[in-house]
């Protein structure tokens, strides 16, 4: 269901439309008096119509709109969108800003294409959309009633088709489904057949003298019922041919109907409200193609990643828990075993000093050499003061004793003369050895 | 002319922009935490193997361990010193020597034992000493020969004079420190 709303300067005329199987329907109409264009008349002008919504469109009297046809290049709908922009700049006597404006295509040929471009001075329609929408419902399209009368006819045959409502009286020719001429003319007199008949003849006259026109087959009147067939009938007569009528709705609601049947079947018409917009389409290149699959590698390469390092993290805890584990037992195990190897120097290895007195003993020649003093220190020291009859001696000995392999390190300190009067040694000397396997700098435990 | 030139340096900036980014990310995310990763692996396998090849003995070190604890625990009446006195005279006197004997007043502790000092004193032949060495070789208490001095004169070549000091032991584990596992 569709519901249009139209202003005229003193009445307000709503119409609710559906569409079933027979065709559209009108569901709830009515027009009456407006006392004012506020909010509060509008409001009980609707309820006083029966007509109710959330929201309808609001349809704006050909007397208020302007209309233009253009004939552009042929462009894409972004490329019209631009064209027409700027024709309509070019041919409105308003400042874009001050207008709102819409276009439908009406055909193409040739590499142009028709453009039907309709505007309504902003100064009109806000208020009107104000008022609307003040009374309670949403405007959700503003359409010229002229598109309303031509939906009406649907046919692609050439006809002049009439509306006649709101103390005017609106005379539009089609062809092919277009809208070629549109007049309109003001039935101040109130609405008279002949006067009616004057305006159809100087507009088909108008629209004949145009180049390329076909002879205008039929004349319609928008409206159905015993006023409009009255009216038909004398305009009939007054031009001396037969002028059929069309609905749904009466002479007053005709046009609206015929704005909610269009856009309920899906005909385009400009939508003051809604105009085309250059949309910037997204188009995928295969230069998208590419850059998209090196992100999405690098996506997939990175989320790799990820697992791996989580997978190594998880792998890394386990290893710490079983360390964990095994730590204490260790480190108790460790003391242990060397507080045992502590005991021993008590118990099993104790006596490291006595291989060392069995290789002093077997290598001291008593005959150059004679040791003094031997001390043996702990961690494995030994100090050795003796007399020997000369250096050779004593060097002699220390080379004797280092083949032994008892001993890490061992060095003459000193060699002097000796003091004593012995005629015998004439030499004192000091050696300095280290027992195999110790080393003096490390710490006792 | 000029713009494409532009164009071209802007370009050569943006790509070189956008890989240095990339590298620090990838840096950042990837490769750093993947080596510090593969250093604490590497660390955890090294210390599970050093704890592993520990546990490996664990069987010959109880074992020794139960040894010597075993031997620790024989009685030794009235306390560890007069016993380890008495034993050390023992010794002498089956090699024959005189001593004089000085105790270090304190105990010293040495990991979980304390072990005890003494100083000795003696004048011998060099038959005693071997026999004293013997003594000491073959004795089954805990007796560690810590300094020995050995003199000799040439013209008293048979005289030796000796000065050892030697030490034994008690199972005396040490405390604790708080907050040490």
């Amino acid at each position: 269901m569709m519901t249009a709303i139209e202003l005229g300067p003193k009445s307000l005329t709503a119409v609710t439309v559906k569409v079933n199987g027979r065709g559209p329907e009108i569901v709830q109409s009515g027009s009456v008096r407006l006392a004012a264009h506020d909010a509060d008349s509008i409001k009980a002008a609707l309820g006083s119509t029966g007509v109710t919504g959330p929201k309808g469109v609001l349809v704006v009297s050909r007397g208020q709109a302007l209309l233009r046809d253009l004939e552009l290049p042929a462009g894409t709908p972004d490329e019209l969108v631009a064209m027409v922009r700027f024709q309509v700049e070019r041919e409105m006597p308003l400042p874009l800003d001050q207008v709102y404006y819409s276009y439908v295509e009406t055909g193409r040929s040739d590499g142009k294409v028709r453009i039907q471009v309709a505007a309504v001075p902003r100064e009109i329609l806000d208020p009107a959309l104000k008022a609307v929408e003040a009374a309670g419902m949403k405007v959700s399209g503003a359409y010229v009633s002229s598109f309303g009368l031509l939906s009406l006819y649907g046919k692609t045959e050439p006809a002049a088709l009439v509306e006649v409502a709101n103390g005017e009286a609106e005379i539009l020719v089609t062809d092919h489904g277009r809208m070629e001429y549109s007049r309109t003319a003001p039935l101040e007199d109130g609405v008279h057949a002949d006067q009616i008949a004057q305006e159809i003849r100087r507009t088909l006259l108008s629209y004949g003298s145009r180049g390329g026109a076909r002879e205008i087959g039929s004349i319609v009147l928008a409206g159905e019922g015993p006023d409009a067939d009255a009216l038909a009938s004398a305009v009939g007569v007054a031009l001396e041919r037969s002028v059929l009528v069309t609905g749904p709705g009466t002479l007053e609601t005709a046009t609206a109907a015929g704005i909610c049947a269009g856009l309920l079947r899906g005909t385009l018409m400009p939508d003051l409200l809604h105009p085309p917009v250059a949309a910037r389409k997204f188009t995928i290149t295969r230069k998208h193609r590419v850059v998209g699959m090196a992100a999405l590698i690098l996506v997939l390469l990175f989320a790799w990643s990820q697992v791996a390092l989580g997978s190594k993290r998880a792998e890394l805890d386990k290893k710490r828990q079983l360390l964990d584990s095994l730590k204490p037992r260790a480190a108790t195990l460790a003391r242990t075993q060397t507080q045992t190897q502590l005991a021993n120097q008590w118990f099993k290895t104790r006596n490291v000093y006595i291989d060392a007195l069995g290789a002093l003993r077997q290598n001291v020649n008593t005959n150059s050499l004679w040791i003094v003093n031997a001390s043996f220190d702990d961690p494995g020291i030994i100090r050795l003061q003796g007399k020997a009859r000369d250096d050779g001696n004593v060097t002699e000995f220390v080379t004797a004793l280092k083949k032994t392999g008892k001993f890490g390190n061992i060095a003459i300190e000193r060699v002097d003369t000796s003091k004593s009067e012995s005629p015998f040694y004439r030499k004192d000397f000091t050696v300095n050895a280290q027992l195999a396997g110790v080393d003096p700098k490390k710490k006792k435990p | 002319m000029t713009d494409r030139r532009t164009k071209l340096l802007a370009l050569v900036a943006v790509v070189a922009l956008s890989l240095f980014l990339l590298d620090k990310a990838v840096s950042a995310l990837v490769l750093e935490p993947w080596t510090k990763l593969s250093q604490d692996m590497t660390k955890a396998d090294g210390e599970i193997r050093k704890a592993n090849s520990t546990l490996n003995s664990e069987e010959a070190v109880r074992r020794d361990w139960t040894r010597v604890r075993n031997r620790l625990d024989e009685p030794r009446i009235p306390d560890v010193h007069t016993s380890f006195l008495t034993h050390l005279g023992e010794l002498f006197e089956k090699a024959g020597v005189v001593f004089d004997v000085s105790e270090n007043p304190q105990p010293q502790q040495q990991g979980d034992f304390k072990e005890y000092i003494f100083d000795t004193k003696f004048k011998l032949t060099w038959v005693q000493f071997v026999d004293l060495l013997v003594e000491l070789n073959n004795s089954r208490e805990f007796i560690k020969i810590l300094r020995m001095n050995i003199s000799s004169q040439y013209e008293k070549e048979d005289r030796l004079d000796v000065e050892l000091k030697v030490s034994t032991i008690e199972l005396s584990p040490a405390p604790v420190k708080a907050g040490l596992k």
